[in-house]
């Protein structure tokens, strides 16, 4: 069962925040979830522990050219706040 | 004549013919979804105005040529669309207008195609039912108290009842197969790679595919035609041309050798399907396929493998809504509780879940013990995929182990509703085309689906194979 520290330490990492009730749910699904997915321990993958996932193609590259670039005003549109075409957040330094 | 219950393949038939025209059908379709759609809640947003303009602009050119003239289309609400909302079910969407196309949304639209919807599904496309979309819930076509299945439930329940012809679904671990096997259509998954994921809002992003639900295997394989093939947006697309998935259409199966996997009796079943299950290993036999019994990957396996990767990915993905450049935010007096309370706010439960996880097993300390070993996994099915269809054309499982389950009944059972995904994330975790068709009914009148899955780049084996259990099953009564 994941402790109370762990799953605020897990919020913190997710920029997630939940409210006690919410958070005494999820310890209990949470901890389910990983005990289910820690199944995977005991599958043999002998001959398989360094290799990274196959790919029978390469990924293909464009040319480093611009294009297909997006208008500023309509990115800008969708943004909760801007100011002189910029995104507008909360202060990042604490004032003090 | 109720041209919203044709198939594409008739649509275009009819407007070869100059019988109808793209505006009556584009209404048939409008007319559908306001008797019906009250009641199933398919759509999120019905576009009445733009679809009827564009019917009738095509009205003015010749149907030759264009693939997809007049063919009205349903798309999955987390694909853009652009100046149209796009909000994946999700409130932290809620309002975002998309400020261009998905590359799959430009190439129905230069095939003729009318979008005239978008449809609801699992927010972020996470989900086996629908029912965690933030806005309404959708509901089973065949029996109201049924899920549709998900994560593009919406997609399935409005081809279900001839809404539409065809809706494009996204499929990262079975969410284009599962509804479409729970709502009695077909829903094709294709090779990772296949079809572009640029403007398909991110869920995990080594899984994702974007793919057709249909009511015949023939529109599935034309629409997939449309949509297939290379793209400069996305460097992960499969540089070879795919060819017509057409061709294998009417060739039978004799000389195919289909796999079976051996254990299928270790998971619970439902009997009827089982049935059904066996009367088509006999039926394909006598139509001359060869069929054998194989060992198949550990399928509890991959199902662990793939909540690992793809909520792995997923945290880093959904790491973009932050309150800074989309739709919602909370109000905060700093930056950091802004992130923490638009993400706590703005995602539902199931969101939370997987992010959580998924952060939880990238953390470290826990890394090597979750990620490093789903990489592993992952790699072993990969290759003993390889191996099977170095001898095998095709394998037949079932899609789900049974039919739909009634709405609310797993909601608060996260582990209960992942195991509906038991048969079908093995083929994403490998990168292989998959499908499912309807292959009869529940005495109960739940529909059930048998899925196919072939090697690698092989469609039109894929398709093949599934038009000959359209054939035995006679879904596609036309």
């Amino acid at each position: 069962m994941l402790s109370d520290d762990e799953i605020k330490h897990i919020e913190k990492l997710a920029r997630i925040r939940l409210d006690n009730d919410a958070r005494e749910k999820f310890k209990g699904q949470l901890s389910d979830i990983i005990e289910f997915v820690r199944t995977l321990q005991k599958v043999d993958t002998t001959g398989f522990e360094s290799e990274a996932r196959k790919r029978s193609f390469k990924p293909f590259l464009r040319e480093g050219r611009a294009g297909g670039e997006l208008e500023r005003d309509k990115v800008l549109e969708q943004a909760p706040d801007t100011k002189n075409g910029f995104f507008k957040v909360p202060p990042v330094i604490d004032k003090d | 004549m109720e041209l919203n219950n044709k198939s594409i393949s008739e649509l275009k038939k009819l407007y070869g013919q100059n019988s109808v025209k793209p505006s009556e059908v584009v209404q048939s379709c409008l007319d559908a979804i306001s008797n019906k759609d009250n009641e199933i809640g398919a759509f999120l947003e019905v576009m009445p105005e733009d679809a009827l303009r564009r019917a009738r602009e095509l009205e003015k050119e010749s149907s030759e040529e264009r693939a997809l003239f007049g063919i009205p289309i349903a798309v999955k609400d987390n694909i853009c669309t652009i100046d149209r909302h796009t909000t994946c079910a999700s409130k932290i969407l809620k309002g975002y207008k998309p400020p261009y196309n998905a590359t799959v949304v430009e190439r129905l639209l230069d095939a003729g195609a009318i979008i005239i919807g978008k449809t609801n599904m699992d927010e972020f496309a996470m989900g086996s039912s629908t029912e965690n979309s933030a806005y309404q819930i959708t509901r089973n076509p065949w029996n109201m108290e049924f899920a549709p299945g998900g994560s593009s439930g919406g997609s399935a329940a409005a081809v279900a009842a001839y809404m539409v012809p065809v809706a494009l679904g996204s499929d990262t671990g079975g969410s284009i197969r599962q509804p479409a096997s729970l709502c009695g259509v077909v829903g094709l998954k294709g090779t990772y790679g296949r079809v572009s994921r640029y403007g398909l809002v991110a869920f995990a992003s080594s899984l994702d595919q974007i793919g057709p639900i249909t009511r015949t295997v023939e529109d599935s394989a034309i629409v997939m035609n449309v949509i297939s093939g290379r793209d400069t947006f996305d460097a992960t697309t499969i540089p070879d041309k795919p060819g017509d998935l057409t061709v294998g259409l009417g060739r039978g199966v004799e000389r195919l050798k289909i796999a079976v996997p051996g254990d299928l009796e270790r998971w619970d079943i439902d009997e009827e399907l089982k049935g059904i299950l066996k009367d088509t290993v006999a039926k394909l036999k006598e139509a001359g396929a060869n069929i054998e019994p194989v060992k198949f990957p550990d399928m509890e396996a991959s199902i662990a493998c793939y909540y690992v990767i793809a909520n792995a990915e997923a945290s880093s993905n959904l790491a973009r809504y932050d309150g800074v450049k989309y739709a919602f935010r909370a109000e905060a007096e700093s930056i950091g509780e802004m992130y923490e309370r638009t993400r706590g706010e703005g995602f539902g439960d199931e969101v939370k879940r997987r992010i959580l996880l998924g952060t939880y097993v990238l953390s470290a300390g826990y890394y090597d013990a979750y990620y490093n070993k789903a990489q592993q996994v992952r790699a072993m099915i990969c290759s003993e995929f390889e191996t099977i269809f170095s001898t095998y054309d095709l394998v037949m499982l079932p899609t789900v182990p049974g039919p739909s389950f009634r709405l609310g009944e797993r909601i608060d059972n996260p582990i209960e509703m992942y195991l509906s995904d038991i048969f079908t994330t093995s083929a994403n975790i490998a990168g292989i085309p998959a499908l499912s068709v309807p292959a009869g009914f529940t005495r109960k009148g739940l529909p059930l689906g048998i899925q196919l899955m072939a090697g690698y780049t092989q469609e039109a084996k894929l398709l093949q194979g599934a038009e000959m259990l359209e054939k035995i099953y006679n879904f596609n009564k036309g």
